[in-house]
């Protein structure tokens, strides 16, 4: 099996471990089990009916949101399980979770298969992002806090596209009362996934690039994290196919620690010439065989 | 001399991956002070109820 099969493979098999509880689709309800504080590796909505753990992204904002709540209630509650969980996954392996695991990063990757004419996406937009994090997970549910002292999660109602798809949809469909309940804030929601389904078809994961603050957070431990991206200078032969073949367009050869790459090694396994590997702590430097010798080829 | 060169392996490995391995050890700190101020609880009720934020009903 080839190493992008076996993606493939772990990224449907996540999706699924990840929204296991099929039986919530025929009550109209959600998951409802005690291990669903759990927090998952990827931007899986947690009011998807069969997910079983938690989002990341939905538990920070919320942690936020009620955080003057709970201190006036004498809780000392700071989002530390949370901020702790983000960190763990990010010094471990960075931003691997993206490229292996996440449910809407594999419903990207589907609809960007379809043969459309592919543009590439201007370099700028990958720092909204940060802004999104910044502004849309951190700032103001912190900051703007009505009488109770209770924030909004304004990423997922605003935002965030996977909540509409993987959420907002099933929900509406499946339960009637919600159904009734649909207003503005639901147009526009289907508005932005619309808009998003229709970048996918030009361009490869437009939402992981431009606007996913999971991926701004463990973007920024690619540098520092156990796991590590490797290149051979001597090998590299600067031919650029790992650049041609990288879905984030960075070139794996010269900034393997990028915090755009997704750490899906299509890079690794496009590099005829053994230059790119990988390495994880104790797990040896995985020294690739060159299918072609950089010294009898050029 | 196995006693030797573990300890050697370890101190390269701790010289390579020391950033990583400081977060990690934060992280888990985090972590267990998160679960110890009862956030698993908090994590868990929100989670457990219909985010009608996340669905576009809020």
């Amino acid at each position: 099996m080839t190493r992008e099969k076996k993606r493939r493979f772990f990224q449907v098999g996540a999706a699924l471990a990840f929204n296991a509880y099929l039986p919530a689709f025929f009550r109209a309800g959600i998951f409802q089990g005690k291990i669903k504080g759990l927090c998952l590796p990827s931007l899986n909505c947690y009011s998807c009916p069969s997910a079983i753990g938690a989002c990341p992204i939905g538990s920070l904002q919320a942690g936020l949101a009620s955080f003057r709540l709970h201190l006036e209630a004498g809780q000392r509650q700071f989002g530390l399980y949370v901020l702790g969980f983000l960190t763990l996954v990010g010094s471990l392996v960075g931003r691997l979770p993206c490229g292996w695991l996440c449910p809407f990063g594999l419903f990207q990757e589907l609809i960007h298969q379809k043969k459309w004419v592919k543009f590439k996406l201007p370099r700028l937009l990958t720092h909204f992002r940060y802004l999104m994090l910044l502004l849309l997970v951190i700032l103001l549910p912190l900051i703007i806090v009505d009488e109770f002292g209770l924030g909004q999660t304004w990423f997922c109602k605003w935002v965030c596209p996977a909540g509409t798809f993987e959420a907002g949809l099933p929900l509406i469909i499946l339960n009637k009362s919600l159904r009734s309940q649909i207003g503005f804030l639901f147009s526009w929601k289907l508005a932005i996934l619309g808009l998003f389904i229709l970048f996918m078809l030009f361009i490869n994961r437009p939402f992981c690039r431009t606007t996913c603050p999971l991926g701004a957070i463990w973007g920024l431990f690619n540098r520092a994290s156990l796991f590590q991206l490797l290149v051979n200078e001597e090998s590299c032969l600067r031919c650029l196919k790992c650049q041609q073949v990288c879905p984030v367009e960075i070139d794996p050869a010269t900034n393997p620690k990028s915090a755009d790459c997704i750490r899906c090694l299509r890079c690794v396994d496009a590099c005829q010439y053994g230059a790119l590997s990988y390495s994880f702590l104790f797990w040896p430097k995985k020294q690739f065989k060159p299918v072609i010798s950089p010294t009898t080829d050029s | 001399m196995n006693k030797k060169s573990g300890s050697t392996k370890a101190k390269s490995i701790w010289q390579q991956h020391w950033l990583a391995l400081s977060l990690l050890g934060i992280s888990l700190l985090l972590m267990i002070l998160g679960l110890l101020s009862g956030e698993y609880k908090s994590v868990l009720e929100k989670a457990m109820t219909i985010c009608l934020d996340c669905i576009g009903i809020g």
